[in-house]
């Protein structure tokens, strides 16, 4: 028959069946598709729920500026820092006394060996 | 808890003449346009002074410049103005719906390795691959754009919302399309009408129908609404709408639908008329058929594509497809009663009735 047979054939008949189809709300179709909607919308807020404990987990876990366990940390490390730096300048200021004082000890240069 | 579908149906809508459904579908036609021609000019103005136009914008103005249904602005409009929103107030979001779906396209048609759209040659078929799969990536960036111009004049929290709206919108588009991409992959000849349903929920109806009319509520009463009053109507009109285009690919007009005459049967879609036939014919009919889908597109013939034409009319698959469309827009219609309820009597709301029994009557 073909594409234009096909319609043809499909146009008069569906002029027939069309106001009898129109006016059949209860038809299934409609209650599947009214089914899986409600479906549908249910796994979609179950996963937006899901997606938002993850993201408030992962949120609980990160650095926040106003957390205090964050606050604790950084003040930790502030003062490991400093005294890192205090130790750092107290090695420095040893070894510059040891190298001062080999200095001094060094023998001056012998100019009368010969 | 399954809610019921909704009995409440416009009666005078099943009975009008046929006189008055011509007229009525050419008021349709010719609002779709108004809309459509607001759109485009704002589409087009976005897209005339971009560079590098040659490789980008020029390619990516081609499918918004044909002739087009402008089905989800129009609706989109409607609903707002039904509600009593302003048109400068909705028109961003109506653009951004626009872009959005011209950038679908672009990439629907890499994705089926189809021919035609809109009455002319596919932008990957006119442009090569990476162009328009590039194009169609700027036409999504565009939408962005559009949905924070919301911000002037909604303000920051109901532009918020309608962008909540298009991230919904955009992922059941794309897992939609995912469904119908993998049926066709694996060669799927089990599915049933619910899966069908199911797809066609996520890859057409959120996008055409349900957000759109749900995004022109949020405007038109500035966000003192619950939107998911609007979900079953743009469900069954969604569905009705899909159904009957896939109809037509199978026996529209070439000229007037703008697409390849049957290309879903060379493409290997699972639409419900073939999903109908599956279930239906002989089971030597049915494994011919079965090996014909596993045959790759450029070896498919017309003599079988004409083949399994006759067997949807032998097996009435055809007017199978038709009865549940018309179901579907029935069905739409009542929910268009409880959803636009309290929505302002007039052109906006009359043009939303109308777009019902469009959807089935259409040939476009």
């Amino acid at each position: 028959m073909g594409t234009k047979g096909v319609a043809q054939a499909g146009k008069a008949a569906g002029r027939k069946g069309a106001l009898a189809d129109f006016a059949n709300t209860s038809a299934s179709v409609v209650h599947t598709a009214a089914e899986i909607l409600e479906k549908e919308i249910a796994a979609g807020i179950k996963a937006a729920q899901e997606v938002s404990a993850r993201m408030e987990m992962a949120a609980g876990k990160s650095p926040d500026p106003t957390n205090a366990s964050f606050l604790e940390i950084i003040d930790r490390f502030e003062k490991d820092a400093q005294e890192a730096v205090s130790v750092l300048a107290t090695l420095f200021r040893t070894l510059a006394k040891a190298v001062e004082s080999n200095t001094t000890r060094r023998p001056k240069p012998d100019t009368q060996q010969d | 808890m399954t809610a019921q579908p909704q009995e409440p149906l416009d009666e005078s809508a099943a009975s009008v003449s046929s006189a008055d459904n011509l007229s009525a579908t050419r008021d349709v036609e010719q609002t779709l346009g108004y809309y459509g021609e607001l759109v485009r000019d704002r589409v087009v103005a976005l897209l005339a002074h971009g560079e590098p136009w040659n490789y980008l914008y020029e390619p990516a103005a081609v499918y918004p410049m044909r002739s087009s249904k402008n089905l989800r602005p129009a609706l989109c409009i409607a609903t707002a103005l039904a509600f009593g929103g302003r048109l400068d107030s909705v028109l961003n979001s109506a653009v951004a719906l626009e872009l959005l779906h011209n950038a679908f396209m672009i990439h629907d048609d890499v994705e089926d390795g189809s021919e035609y759209r809109r009455g002319g040659p596919t932008l990957h078929t006119q442009f090569g691959l990476g162009i328009a799969i590039n194009a169609g990536d700027a036409l999504s960036a565009l939408s962005i754009s559009q949905l924070m111009e919301n911000r002037t004049n909604l303000g920051s929290g109901l532009a918020w919302r309608i962008l909540r709206e298009f991230d919904h919108l955009a992922r059941q588009t794309v897992e939609g399309q995912a469904m119908e991409l993998g049926w066709t992959r694996e060669n799927r000849c089990d599915l049933t009408e619910a899966d069908y349903l199911r797809m066609i929920l996520k890859k057409t109806c959120w996008y055409t129908a349900i957000h759109p009319c749900r995004i022109g509520a949020l405007v038109g009463l500035f966000g003192a609404c619950e939107p998911s009053r609007f979900n079953r109507f743009g469900y069954y009109l969604g569905a009705a709408f899909q159904i009957q285009d896939d109809l037509l690919n199978l026996v529209g007009d070439e000229k007037l639908y703008g697409k390849e005459i049957t290309g879903d049967l060379l493409e290997g879609k699972r639409t419900l008329i073939l999903i109908h036939l599956l279930h239906n014919c002989a089971s030597s009919e049915r494994q011919r058929l079965c090996r014909f889908l596993t045959t790759p597109r450029e070896r498919r013939r017309p003599r079988e594509v004409n083949w399994i034409l006759d067997l949807m009319g032998k097996y009435r698959s055809l007017d199978y497809a038709r009865s549940r469309a018309r179901n579907l827009a029935g069905a739409a219609l009542g929910e268009f009663a409880l959803a636009y309820r309290d929505a302002l009597e007039g052109e906006s709301k009359d043009f939303i009735r109308g777009v019902v029994r469009f959807m089935i009557e259409r040939e476009l």
